[in-house]
């Protein structure tokens, strides 16, 4: 079992080799975090290539090397907000304009393609605790916000994943029994 | 769980994409190899020397008076007014080690006095130049160490006592306490950070426990309390324990927690040593938070009451009644 402790310890003294393997523990995390905040794979490998570059670089002031995940996350997720904004003054006409996925009869949506469809601030709290697995107190470390807050939020998070699965469901019933149930 | 919650969970093992893989090797080629260390805890060789030509001054007359006027059947943990009885007998019950080592950290002459380590905690306890109390204590709270070689960070949640009164003029007695919330091994180095580089004290585990089970499962309102076990050391008693929350029992508590009364056998409140809740994870579909209590050593008897506080005002909403638990520390 990798002692994350240790290696954050060795790489702030410069020591490449458990640098990597820091980062190589947690590059699944940090990929899920910016997907959960950007479209594209090649949008969350920019985020997490400057990402990477910010945390080596900071790492001196990381004082509690047993927040070293929560403080890489939240290292990632800036960077994903820092290319949206980028991205925003430059933003393609077709892109505008392509739907999110086509009306031309029923499509049974991922629970992916629900999560894209949430607000943010809730799709951010269901990704960083079901898919991430970050527990509540990483949570509020990360979100650097009350316990209470981080209750209230994902219960509105999953009252809304819940309302969007039960019309799913609806909408699959309908379609299985030759009824349309949404009228253009 | 509800199947969206599965269907999310899942998502968790898909691989990283290649182009995600690519980048983060692209990153990885750019960070230089070697480095300068520009870390806190960087060394100057010059310290060494530098200790070999202060040490001579370093033992002071007022230190020196100061030991003569301890008790002789005391010691430094003794003299802490508010530090627990089985730490106030360690020495004598040979748990603690006396070090008697002098150094300066931040200009202030401060003598690490004794080291106590049973398995349930380690105290070291500390003379501190000082013009008051809080002075001293504020010394103490930037005290930087390591245990082999890791920063104390690491290790668990601290407290710091310090007496109201000066042990002697100039001098205030203090105690230094670490809750460990990892294994330590039974020896290790202790490093104090000085003004001169680092201090090392030896720390050897010392005295037997005992370990007991309770194996007792409670529940209430998708509430799962299982108390595991307590452990006697020489100089506490350890009560660990764990709860776990349905989800949606965790969210229907809005602006409220769950927090546990600690009740000696006449129902008072027991001061606890330590007490910690670690945790939070969601594993197996309910929210686990593991909690340590450290007892102080002559509780015979202890009854744990759970019950939900209202968050805002720190008001109790109800006893979750069927939660508590009486254990007995001394037949069980």
């Amino acid at each position: 079992m990798v002692n994350i402790e240790k290696l954050v310890v060795k790489a702030r003294r410069g020591n490449h080799a458990s640098f990597e393997k820091l980062i190589n523990e947690y590059k699944h995390a940090m990929y899920l975090s910016a997907k959960s905040i950007l479209r594209s794979d090649q949008d969350c490998a920019d985020a997490i290539q400057e990402a990477t570059l910010k945390v080596f670089k900071n790492l001196h002031q990381l004082k509690e090397p047993s927040y070293f995940k929560t403080w890489l996350i939240r290292i990632v997720m800036n960077e994903c907000y820092t290319l949206i904004r980028k991205q925003l003054k430059v933003i393609k006409l077709d892109e505008w304009t392509e739907p999110i996925y086509e009306d031309s009869g029923y499509h049974k949506m991922e629970v992916k393609q629900m999560l894209l469809n949430m607000p943010s601030e809730q799709r951010e709290i269901l990704t960083l605790f079901y898919i991430v697995g970050l527990s509540i107190k990483e949570l509020t470390e990360l979100m650097n916000i009350p316990e209470n807050t981080v209750k209230s939020r994902m219960h509105r998070a999953r009252q809304k994943m819940k309302t969007l699965w039960m019309e799913q469901e609806e909408e699959e019933l309908s379609w299985k029994n030759g009824k349309m149930i949404y009228e253009k | 769980m509800e199947k969206w919650e599965n269907d999310l969970r899942k998502i968790n093992k898909e691989p990283v994409p290649k182009v995600v893989e690519l980048g983060i090797q692209k990153a990885l080629k750019k960070i230089p190899r070697k480095r300068n260390n520009r870390g806190i805890y960087a060394f100057v060789s010059a310290a060494l020397l530098f200790v070999t030509l202060i040490s001579g001054a370093l033992y002071s007359p007022v230190f020196a008076s100061t030991l003569k006027s301890m008790p002789i059947i005391g010691s430094i943990f003794a003299q802490v007014d508010t530090a627990d009885a089985g730490l106030k007998t360690s020495v004598l019950d040979g748990i603690a080690v006396t070090h008697g080592k002098e150094v300066m950290i931040e200009g202030k002459q401060v003598m690490i006095g004794e080291s106590m380590y049973d398995g349930s905690r380690l105290a070291i306890s500390f003379i501190v130049e000082a013009k008051s109390r809080e002075e001293a204590t504020s010394l103490l709270s930037r005290l930087r160490y390591k245990i082999n070689d890791i920063p104390f960070n690491g290790w668990g949640g601290i407290s710091i006592d310090v007496n109201e009164k000066e042990l002697v003029e100039g001098r205030f007695a203090g105690v230094y306490m670490v809750g460990p919330n990892k294994k330590l091994s039974d020896e290790f180095k202790l490093s104090v950070k000085t003004d001169n580089g680092f201090s090392t004290i030896p720390v050897e585990l010392k005295g037997d426990y005992l370990v007991k089970d309770i194996r007792k499962q409670k529940q209430e309102d998708g509430i799962y309390i299982s108390y595991e076990e307590f452990v006697k050391y020489p100089t506490s008693t350890v009560l660990t324990f764990t709860e776990e929350q349905t989800l949606d029992s965790y969210l229907e508590l809005e602006n409220q927690a769950i927090r546990y009364a600690v009740l000696d056998g006449e129902g008072k409140e027991v001061p606890l040593i330590f007490g910690t809740g670690q945790g939070g994870e969601y594993i197996n579909q309910k929210i686990q938070m593991r909690y340590t209590y450290i007892l102080p050593v002559e509780l015979t008897e202890v009854t744990i009451q759970p019950y939900i506080e209202n968050i805002s005002n720190g008001e109790k909403v109800r006893d979750l009644k069927e939660l508590k638990i009486v254990i007995d520390l001394v037949k069980e």
